[in-house]
C-alpha cells in the first residue's frame, strides 16, 4: 500500500467514526498517524486536514493546550500557503479556531491581553472570510462573559440577538459557523444564567426540558445533555426540585461514562449534593474522576467543583469520615482512601478558590469567584 | 394611562394563512393529509369500540375523477360519528380534538392515535372546501348531519334527510394546482405507505369496480400471531427484503414498554458515523421511515421497524418527542439487541461468528462498555499483530500473553523488530481496541494482557556482555553528547534485524513536544497572537526527555563506528576522528527519524545540511 493509499484509508477511517464523546478519543491516533504520514511525503492538503480535525477533536475533549498546536500550525499555514488549499478549508479552520477561542479563558496562563488579541484576530479573519457578523458576535459574547467582562458581553449579546439568522448561509455549504436551534438556546441560557436571570434561562431551555424538541431533528451532539445538566441549578433555585429530579434522571443517563462530557456530569453531582443525596454521588464521582486524568487542573475545574460540593455536603450533614477512591494523580489522593470529611472538603476547596482568584486577577474582576460561591450556595438551599 | 376594566375578545384567525404556515413549517409535505384522514377514521372506530367492543370497523376510500371536475377523495368510516354539538365544537374550533379527553373526561385511552385535533385542518393543504357527512352512533335516533368548511374560515351545517349508517364520510375536493395530490394512484400509494399495517380493514375503490386492499391483511413483522419461531423469522425476513431491500444476517425481536418491533442485522459493514434510519409506527400508523435516534449509538449495525402504543408524537407527527419516556425505550431496545447477541454466544456461536465477521467494530463498541459482552465476544475479535491477522482466541492459544501497543505509529516502528525476533505484538491503535484490551485484562486475567510501552521494547532486547559494553562505550558516550542538544538520549543494544543500525523511540509526550517546537518555528516572534500563546503555554509545560536512539550492535556499521570511536578516543588520533564519528551518529539519528516518519525540525534540517556539506568538503582519502 502506498503512503497516499494509507493516508486515504486513515482519512476514511476518521470519517467513518462517530463524532461523539465515546468515540472522540479514538480519532486521535488515526489523525496523528495521518499527520505523520502526510508530513513525511509533503502532502500539504492532508497535513492541513488531519491537523484541523485533530484540533477539533482535542478541543472537544477539552485538551485545549494540545489542540492549540495543530490549530496554530493550520493558521500559520493558511496565512502563508492559503492559495494552495481549497477555500472551504478556511471555513473549517475558522469554525475550529472559534471553538477553541471559547476555551481560552479557561487557561489561566493566557493573559487577558492575549485573549483580546486572539478575539480581534479571529474577528478580522471572520470578516475577511465574508461571513455576516452574527456568529462572531455570539462567540465574542461568550468569551467576554467567561472573563467576567459583563458590560461588553451584554452589548455583544444584544447585538447577536438583534440580528436574524442568515438562512441563506445556514443552508449553504458554509453553514459550519452557524448553530443549530439547541446550540442557540444553550447560548442564550448560559448568558442568562451568568447574569442571574434563572427564570428566563429556563424559558430558553424549555423545548429541550419538555421534550418538544423532536427526537429525530438533527441538532448538535451534546447540546441536549448540556442544557439538561445546566438547568438543574436554576430549577433548584426556583424551588422546582421535583422537575429538577426528572431532568437529572434524563440527563445523567446521557452523560454517564462519557469522558468528553465530564463538564455536563458535574452539575448532576452538584444536584445530588444539593438535594441530600451526596452519598449516591460518591460512586459516580469516583468513576468519572478516573476519566479525567488527561485534563489539566484548570480544565477539570467544573468537575473538581462538583467533587468539592459533594464532600462539602457530606461534611455539612455531619459525616465525620468517608472512604473515597481518588485517582493517584489527584492532589488529595490518600493511598488508604480514608478521609476526614471536613478536612477533605477544605483540601478540595483551596485549589479551586485559588484558581478562581487567579482567573479573577487575570480578568480584573471577581466574576469567577462569585460564580463558584453561587454554586456553593446551592448546598444551603437543602439545609434551608 | 390606567386600565379600568378588561374585556375579552376573540382573535380572528386567517385560516388560509394558517394553512400556509402549517404546510411550510409543520408538515414536511401536503401528502400528510391522507395520513390525517386515515388516522381520524381509525380513531373514530376505536371510539365506537369503547361502546360496542365487538364492532367490526372498516375504512373505505374512493377517488372520483373526471375530465370536467377536479378529483375528490371520499373517506368513509363506520366509527363513532359526530353529534351536532360535537360538529360545532370540534370542527369549528381549530386545534380542538375529541381525543384530548376520554369519554369519562379523563386522559384519552391509549388506543386513540390522534392527539392534536388538527387532522382535518391538514386537508386544507390540498383543498379549499371539505365536506363532512356524519351520523353519531352514540344514540339510536341521531340525525345525519353535514358540515361544510371552507379555507376562508367559514362553515355551515345542515341536517340531511338521508339514510346513513353511523359513521363519518369526508369529501376532499382538490384545489386547483393540487390535483396531483388527490389523484387515485397517488392516494393509493399514500394510503399504503402510511396505513398498510393498520389494524382495521382499509380499502380503496378505484371506480371501475376494483377494490384495493390497503390494510387489514398485512401481518406486521413484530407480531405474527400463532406462528412458530421459524415462521416469525421468515415473515420478518420477508419484510426486510421487501421494505429495507436487505437480506439480514440475523432477525432480533424487540420488546420495550409499549413498544414492539424487529431489528435486522445488516448484511454489510456499516459505517459507525452514519446512524441507521428506522421505520416507526404509532399504533400501526407509519410515523416516519427516517428515525435515526431510536437505538443506542453502538447499535449502528442494525435497522429496525417498531410500533409504539403511547410515545408522544411531535406536532407534525413525523417523530417522537425527545423525552424521558423515549430515553427509556431507547435503552430497552438496545438491551434487546444486546441480549440477543449474548444468547447467540451461548446457543448459536456460529451465527454470532458470522455477525462478528461483518460487524466486529460495532460489537467492540458494545463490548467496551459491557463486561458480559466483552467476556463472551472477546475470542472472536480480530487483531492485527506483528505476525499477521488473528483473533484474540487464536492469539491466546498460540502465544499466551498478549502485549499491545496503543498507537499505530508505535506499532509500525516496533512491529518489524518484533517480527524479526518472532515476537507477537498487537496493534491496538485502531478504534476501541486499546480500551477493549485494557478492560479485557481485568475481566479475563488468564489472557495475560498488558500494554507495551515502546520505550520499554529496548528492555526486551538481549543485554550486552561486558566485552560488548566496553566495545561500544566510547561510541555511546560520543553519541550521547552529540545528540544532547536535540533532546535525545542514546543507548546500545543488540537486536534483530541486523541491517537496522539504529532505532528512534519516542512517546506521545515526545511527539507532542516535537510538534510544538515545529509549530512555534512557524511564527515570527511578536507578529501573531497565536505564536505568543504557544510560547506562553510552552513555558508552563514540563519538559521530560522522552526520546531515545537505540544503536544496534548487531549492525556492521555500528560495530565499525564503535571501533572508530574507540580509536578517536585515543589522544594521538585527535579531533578529526571524533568529528567523523559525531557526523556519522548525526546521520544515523536523522536516518532513524526519517524511517519513523518524523518531520525534521529546523535544527535537524540544519544538521542534515551540515552532514552533507561535511561529506562534500571532506578531503578524499589517498588511494592505496
Amino acid at each position: 500500500m502506498t503512503a497516499q493509499e494509507r493516508i486515504q484509508n486513515l482519512w476514511q477511517a476518521h470519517r467513518d467514526l462517530p463524532w461523539n464523546g465515546q468515540s472522540l478519543p479514538r480519532h486521535v491516533p488515526l489523525l496523528e498517524e495521518g499527520i505523520s504520514l502526510a508530513d513525511s511525503i509533503g502532502d500539504l492538503r492532508h497535513s492541513f486536514r488531519f491537523r484541523i480535525q485533530l484540533a477539533a477533536v482535542l478541543g472537544n475533549l477539552h485538551l485545549v493546550e494540545r489542540a492549540l498546536v495543530p490549530l496554530s500550525w493550520c493558521l500559520a499555514t493558511f496565512d502563508s500557503k492559503g492559495s494552495e488549499l481549497p477555500a472551504h478549508y478556511g471555513d473549517r479552520l475558522l469554525e475550529v479556531a472559534m471553538t477553541i477561542l471559547q476555551k481560552m479563558p479557561h487557561l489561566p496562563e493566557i493573559s487577558r491581553i492575549d485573549i483580546d488579541r486572539l478575539l480581534d484576530d479571529l474577528t478580522q479573519r471572520h470578516r475577511r472570510a465574508g461571513y455576516p457578523p452574527r456568529g462572531m458576535l455570539e462567540r465574542g459574547q461568550y468569551v467576554l462573559m467567561c472573563v467576567g467582562d459583563l458590560d461588553r458581553a451584554a452589548g455583544m449579546f444584544a447585538a447577536w440577538r438583534s440580528l436574524p439568522r442568515d438562512k441563506e448561509v445556514m443552508n449553504s455549504n458554509r453553514s459550519c459557523l452557524y448553530d443549530c436551534d439547541t446550540c442557540e438556546a444553550a447560548g442564550v441560557m448560559e448568558w442568562l444564567l451568568a447574569i442571574g436571570n434563572d427564570e428566563e434561562a429556563l424559558a430558553a431551555a424549555q423545548p429541550v426540558l419538555d421534550g418538544t424538541a423532536s427526537a429525530f431533528d438533527s441538532s448538535c451532539d451534546g447540546m441536549k445533555e448540556w442544557i439538561l445538566a445546566h438547568a438543574l441549578a436554576p430549577l433548584l433555585r426556583q424551588g422546582r426540585a421535583e422537575e429538577a429530579g426528572v431532568q437529572h434522571r434524563r440527563g445523567l443517563r446521557l452523560v454517564t461514562g462519557d469522558p468528553s462530557a465530564l463538564d455536563e456530569l458535574a452539575p448532576h453531582l452538584t444536584f445530588l449534593a444539593a438535594t441530600g443525596q451526596a452519598v449516591q454521588a460518591l460512586p459516580l464521582l469516583e468513576r468519572h474522576l478516573a476519566l479525567a486524568g488527561e485534563r489539566t487542573d484548570h480544565l477539570r475545574y467544573e468537575l473538581d467543583t462538583a467533587v468539592w460540593l459533594v464532600v462539602e455536603a457530606l461534611a455539612g450533614q455531619g459525616t465525620a469520615k468517608i472512604t473515597l477512591r481518588l485517582p493517584e494523580w489527584h492532589h488529595a489522593h490518600e493511598p488508604s482512601g480514608r478521609y476526614e470529611a471536613i478536612a477533605l472538603a477544605d483540601r478540595l476547596a483551596v485549589p479551586l478558590r485559588t484558581l478562581a482568584a487567579r482567573y479573577d486577577t487575570r480578568n480584573g474582576n471577581t466574576f469567577v469567584s462569585a460564580q463558584l460561591e453561587r454554586q456553593r450556595a446551592l448546598l444551603d438551599l437543602d439545609r434551608a | 394611562m390606567s386600565l379600568t376594566s378588561a374585556t375579552d375578545h376573540t382573535f380572528q384567525v386567517d385560516l388560509r394563512g394558517l394553512v400556509e404556515v402549517l404546510s411550510q413549517h409543520l408538515y414536511a409535505s401536503p401528502d400528510v393529509y391522507v395520513r390525517e384522514l386515515l388516522q381520524n377514521a381509525v380513531d373514530a372506530i376505536s371510539a365506537r369500540r369503547l361502546l360496542e367492543p365487538a364492532h367490526a370497523g372498516t375504512v373505505e376510500l374512493e377517488v372520483r375523477e373526471s375530465h370536467r371536475e377536479p378529483p375528490t377523495l371520499i373517506v368513509t368510516d363506520n366509527g363513532i360519528g359526530l353529534t351536532e354539538a360535537e360538529l360545532h365544537s370540534l370542527l369549528a374550533t381549530i386545534g380542538r380534538s375529541s381525543k384530548r379527553v376520554g369519554p369519562d373526561g379523563l386522559e384519552p385511552p391509549a388506543d386513540f392515535i390522534g392527539r392534536f385535533g388538527i387532522g382535518l385542518l391538514a386537508c386544507f393543504l390540498v383543498a379549499d372546501e371539505i365536506t363532512v357527512i356524519t351520523r353519531s352512533a352514540a344514540t339510536p335516533d341521531s340525525p345525519v348531519l353535514r358540515w361544510r368548511g371552507r379555507a376562508d374560515g367559514t362553515y355551515d351545517t345542515s341536517v340531511l334527510d338521508a339514510d346513513l349508517t353511523p359513521g363519518t364520510r369526508v369529501h376532499v375536493r382538490a384545489r386547483p394546482g393540487c390535483e396531483h395530490q388527490v389523484a387515485r394512484d397517488h392516494v393509493l400509494g399514500l394510503a399504503r405507505h402510511y396505513g398498510e399495517l393498520l389494524p382495521v380493514p382499509v380499502r380503496l375503490h378505484d371506480g371501475t369496480g376494483h377494490v384495493h386492499e390497503i390494510a387489514g391483511e398485512e401481518t406486521p413483522p413484530w407480531e405474527p400471531e400463532g406462528a412458530s419461531l421459524e415462521q416469525q423469522r421468515t415473515i420478518a425476513r420477508g419484510y426486510a427484503r421487501r421494505v429495507f431491500e436487505l437480506d439480514p444476517l440475523e432477525v432480533i425481536h424487540l420488546h420495550a414498554d409499549g413498544v414492539r418491533g424487529v431489528a435486522f442485522v445488516l448484511p454489510y459493514t456499516a459505517i459507525p458515523a452514519h446512524r441507521q434510519t428506522h421505520r416507526v409506527y404509532l399504533r400501526r400508523m407509519l410515523l416516519t421511515e427516517s428515525a435515526d435516534r431510536l437505538l443506542p449509538d453502538w447499535a449502528f449495525f442494525v435497522r429496525c421497524v417498531v410500533d409504539a402504543d403511547d410515545l408522544q408524537p411531535t406536532a407534525a407527527r413525523d417523530g417522537f418527542r425527545d423525552d424521558e419516556r423515549l430515553d427509556a425505550v431507547r435503552e430497552q431496545l438496545g438491551r434487546c439487541v444486546r441480549d440477543h447477541l449474548v444468547e447467540l454466544a451461548r446457543i448459536r456461536p456460529d451465527r454470532l461468528e458470522a455477525i462478528l465477521r461483518t460487524h466486529h467494530e460495532s460489537i467492540a463498541a458494545l463490548a467496551v462498555h459491557d463486561t458480559e459482552c466483552l467476556r463472551l465476544f472477546a475470542d472472536w475479535l480480530p487483531l492485527e499483530t506483528s505476525l499477521g491477522q488473528m483473533t484474540v482466541g487464536e492469539h491466546a492459544r498460540r502465544f499466551g500473553e498478549l502485549r499491545f501497543l496503543r498507537r499505530v505509529d508505535d506499532f509500525r516502528q516496533i512491529a518489524p523488530i518484533a517480527a524479526a525476533q518472532g515476537r507477537c505484538v498487537v496493534n491496538a491503535g485502531y478504534v476501541h481496541l486499546a480500551d477493549l484490551l485494557e478492560r479485557l485484562a481485568s475481566v479475563r486475567p488468564e489472557l495475560g494482557i498488558a500494554e507495551l510501552d515502546p520505550t520499554d521494547v529496548a528492555d526486551t532486547f538481549a543485554g550486552l556482555t561486558l566485552e560488548e559494553r566496553a566495545q561500544v562505550h566510547d561510541l555511546v558516550r560520543t553519541a550521547d553528547l552529540t545528540l544532547q542538544p536535540l533532546g535525545c538520549a542514546v543507548e546500545a543494544r543488540a537486536f534483530a534485524p541486523d541491517n537496522l543500525p539504529a532505532m528512534y523511540i519516542t512517546t506521545s509526550d515526545g511527539r507532542f513536544h516535537r510538534e510544538l517546537d515545529l509549530t512555534r518555528e512557524m511564527f515570527t516572534p511578536g507578529e501573531s497572537p497565536w505564536g505568543g500563546v504557544l510560547d506562553a503555554m510552552s513555558g508552563g509545560l514540563p519538559r521530560v526527555p522522552a526520546t531515545r536512539l537505540l544503536l544496534n550492535l548487531n549492525n556492521p556499521v555500528v560495530r565499525t563506528l564503535a571501533a572508530q570511536a574507540q580509536t578517536a578516543a585515543e589522544p594521538k588520533v585527535g579531533a578529526a576522528g571524533g568529528a567523523r564519528v559525531r557526523r556519522a551518529v548525526q546521520l544515523l539519528y536523522l536516518q532513524a527519524l526519517l524511517l519513523g516518519h518524523h518531520t525534521l525540525r529546523e535544527l535537524e534540517l540544519g544538521l542534515l545540511n551540515d552532514v552533507v556539506i561535511g561529506l562534500v568538503e571532506q578531503p578524499e582519502e589517498p588511494r592505496p
